[in-house]
């Protein structure tokens, strides 16, 4: 009896959610989603254990970080010709529209994973190229000249291939055997893409 | 998994040569995922074979029949195209920025470029074969062989497409003797390849117009090559300096920079703006921004000058071809030093 896990007795703290949240003060739930969005972060800055991102996904993540990029990334809109940065509105579409489309091509090649896990992966796995981009805005304060430039294209650099490889470490499982250059040639397009709009941001 | 079967998408004459479907003639039907899964069915071996043998034209074996036709994928035509997209658009900005003398951060993100180049690629991709399809499928009137299948078309097209991305990496060169030879090779390449896949088919009826149809295939492969070339690679750094013979004593001088019709970098036309406005006196000077990118900057000439001598007008616009630049101070100087001395050439003249 003692080897049968009890299933009537409430199970606190992580792993199983207990559903009878509403009668708990705001902020312990705020304060355990922002742990477990914490985590996350934490996994994708040194991806060892592929589990965590994958079981118990959330959207709050990608969320946060797309607001975030799409805020430092619009152009000005002050000025009555384009400016030429991307508006925030098209910073959202190209994040979501482009992991919504690396996710069905994942599981049209036969992938085993769920859409909303795949989404959430790559939305978590935008975490360098935000901390990427914050350097960047943070070198444009500075007079540029082309070692500045350098700087920030090798921040987008870095942040690109740490990107790939973070997002290829928790997604490469689940497609087919020898499918899987086929499944990651999207990932890595996806964050060239997003690593592109990072260092044309100007100061103009 | 789905067997691999020898057919084609034309499901809906093709029902009879289908084995191990359902009982539905059609298979899964369009609105489920299965169906769209059996046009991803295919490996990294197999991609990578289909991406070599899309330029490298062998008139023995051609592409269609040997490497498409067992299992006609769209992973491979879809990514290439969303990739040369990207790619053209990237390597337009960074031509713009390599052109523009590598100066400072005036390197932006086209958000419109990305828009023209995708639905230029992407109505290619699937128009073209949308019409060849059709052309087949009008044309087929005895019972000749097995026609084309639209998505194995769509696949031929999509592979053939593959050359261009290097070959848009490499436009970035400026030498335009070097982008025009790589555009007609790369043309050259994946059309023959085209050629060679589509001319068993339509060759089985009447020669002539299977000539006549491969031409155009050939023709419309070479278009979008040499289109993507101009509109994305091809700079035009002249600024001409037009005046309008009017017949009155007010001339205008309209400054059109033709390149900035297609790119967007604004800031020619107002550092140019400002640079004629700081040239000219104040009191008889109006400038004002008309429509997207030409401005009209009223400046009184002496009546002696331009206005009915065209001889002259021509030369002002041959002789005004000022290197623009997107960096503050180059345009005043070089442009008000020129404009001085043109039009105190032209007050002597006339």
């Amino acid at each position: 009896m003692d080897s049968i896990p009890s299933i009537s007795k409430p199970i606190n703290g992580e792993g199983k959610p207990e559903f009878n949240t509403l009668d708990e003060p705001i902020r312990l739930t705020i304060v355990r989603d922002l742990k477990a969005v914490g985590n996350k972060f934490f996994h994708v800055l040194y991806p060892r254990q592929q589990t965590s991102l994958l079981t118990e996904w959330d959207l709050w993540g990608p969320l946060i970080l797309c607001t975030f990029m799409a805020l430092l990334l619009q152009g000005r809109s002050d000025s009555t010709d384009h400016d030429g940065g991307p508006e925030f509105a098209e910073v959202f579409v190209i994040v979501w529209v482009g992991a919504m489309a690396v996710t069905i091509n994942t599981k049209l090649l036969g992938g085993t994973i769920s859409f909303f896990q795949s989404v959430c992966v790559l939305g978590y796995c935008l975490l360098p190229l935000s901390i990427a981009l914050a350097l960047c805005r943070i070198v444009l304060l500075l007079q540029q000249n082309t070692l500045f430039f350098v700087l920030r294209c090798g921040f987008s650099l870095t942040a690109f291939f740490w990107a790939v490889w973070a997002a290829i470490k928790f997604l490469g499982d689940s497609s087919p055997p020898r499918r899987k250059i086929l499944a990651g040639y999207p990932i890595g397009l996806f964050y060239f893409v997003i690593a592109w709009l990072v260092v044309s941001l100007s100061n103009s | 998994m789905m067997p691999k079967l020898y057919c084609n998408s034309k499901d809906q004459t093709q029902g009879s040569t289908q084995t191990a479907q359902s009982s539905q003639d059609n298979g899964p039907s369009m609105l489920t995922f299965a169906y769209y899964q059996r046009y991803f069915d295919v490996d990294t071996p197999q991609v990578k074979e289909r991406l070599i043998w899309s330029f490298v034209p062998r008139p023995s074996r051609d592409t269609l029949t040997h490497y498409i036709r067992p299992s006609p994928d769209l992973y491979g035509p879809l990514w290439i195209c969303v990739t040369l997209v990207f790619c053209v658009a990237i390597m337009g900005n960074i031509a713009d920025y390599l052109h523009s003398g590598g100066e400072g951060q005036h390197w932006r993100y086209d958000f419109r470029k990305v828009s023209i180049s995708a639905s230029t690629i992407f109505s290619y991709a699937l128009l073209l074969p949308l019409v060849l399809w059709l052309l087949l499928w009008w044309r087929r009137k005895e019972g000749d062989q097995a026609p084309l299948g639209f998505i194995e078309i769509v696949s031929l097209y999509g592979y053939s497409l593959a050359i261009y991305i290097p070959i848009s990496v490499l436009l970035t060169i400026p030498f335009p003797f070097i982008q025009w030879t790589l555009v007609i090779v790369g043309a050259a390449l994946s059309g023959s390849v085209l050629v060679f896949s589509l001319w068993p088919p339509l060759s089985a009826s009447q020669r002539g117009i299977a000539v006549i149809i491969l031409s155009a295939v050939l023709a419309f492969h070479f278009l979008l090559a040499a289109g993507l070339q101009l509109y994305f690679f091809r700079y035009s750094n002249d600024v001409v300096i037009v005046s309008n013979s009017g017949g009155t004593s007010h001339g205008h001088l309209r400054a059109v920079d033709s390149s900035t019709l297609d790119k967007v970098t604004e800031l020619q036309p107002l550092s140019l703006i400002r640079a004629v406005e700081d040239y000219s006196p104040p009191d008889t000077t109006n400038a004002e921004t008309t429509v997207a990118k030409t401005t009209t900057i009223g400046v009184d000439f002496p009546a002696t000058a331009i206005i009915n001598n065209t001889k002259t007008e021509q030369e002002i616009i041959k002789s005004i071809h000022i290197k623009n630049t997107t960096s503050d101070f180059a345009p005043n100087q070089t442009i008000s030093k020129l404009l001085t001395k043109k039009l105190e050439e032209s007050t002597t003249v006339a």
